[in-house]
């Protein structure tokens, strides 16, 4: 943000200072950028599959186990990993928009 | 937006009410400052002394904030020199970093607390935390 820049630098900031201070200052943002990005990746399927092709101890992330265990007829099993993944991501997501609103 | 007739161009130096025996604050030698090809600053030459007031008039994008960001060493000119007491200044020179404030029209606040926003100079500075609640109380004050 340039009238920030403009603030640190006439403050008497030098260059790392400025960035420093800069990446503070977009904490919330950052944070809630990785954060989402996490997520994404946590419930990535398709790619995990395609690229990782999902070997056991490899490869296998939970939403390809999904994947595998329902096709095997194992719904039980796929709905259990569901149930996981979820809480997983619903925890993700409710941090995320918690830090939305301090931000 | 600005062309090359309505640049702001002052052909004028600050008053000299403060003396000749001090070294100039300010000299500044054909400036001119790009905004992306956009002529923004034209100044042949412009003198400030010590302890004297100038004060820039002109119409909106004349170039008076770009002229301050340079006087700031926010910005550096495009071609020119800007000499601060009568030194070259290098970008971030600590010698001036410390000398030179500028607050601008929108002025920033940090995503901290008043405290905090008040001590940053003070941080800036390398202060020991511990006079810093003494200073900014101080500033409060005012």
């Amino acid at each position: 943000m340039q009238n920030e820049r403009i603030t640190l630098i006439s403050l008497g900031a030098d260059r790392k200072q400025v960035v420093l201070s800069t990446l503070w200052e977009a904490r919330y943002g950052i944070l809630a950028a990785s954060m989402n990005a996490y997520g994404r990746v946590m419930t990535e399927v398709g790619i995990a599959m395609m690229v990782g092709g999902n070997i056991k101890w490899h490869t296998r992330t939970i939403t390809t186990a999904i994947a595998l265990e329902t096709s095997k007829g194992q719904f039980e099993m796929g709905i259990a990993l569901g149930l996981i993944l979820m809480a997983i991501a619903a925890m993700v997501n409710i941090s995320l928009s918690f830090l939305r609103n301090r931000s | 937006m600005t062309d090359e007739h309505d640049t702001f161009n002052p052909h004028w130096s600050g008053n000299r009410a403060g003396g000749d025996q001090d070294t100039d604050i300010y000299q500044l030698f054909n400036i001119k400052k790009y905004h992306k090809r956009q002529l923004a600053v034209d100044i042949e030459s412009l003198t400030i002394s010590p302890a004297s007031i100038t004060g820039l008039i002109g119409p909106n994008g004349s170039g008076k904030s770009s002229l301050l960001r340079l006087l700031a060493f926010v910005d550096s000119p495009s071609e020119g020199s800007i000499l601060f007491k009568g030194r070259k200044v290098a970008p971030f020179d600590a010698s001036v970093r410390f000398h030179v404030s500028l607050l601008p029209q929108e002025p920033y606040l940090l995503k901290r607390s008043v405290f905090d926003n008040i001590a940053y100079g003070l941080v800036l500075r390398g202060i020991n935390r511990s006079r810093h609640a003494e200073a900014v109380a101080g500033a409060l004050r005012w």
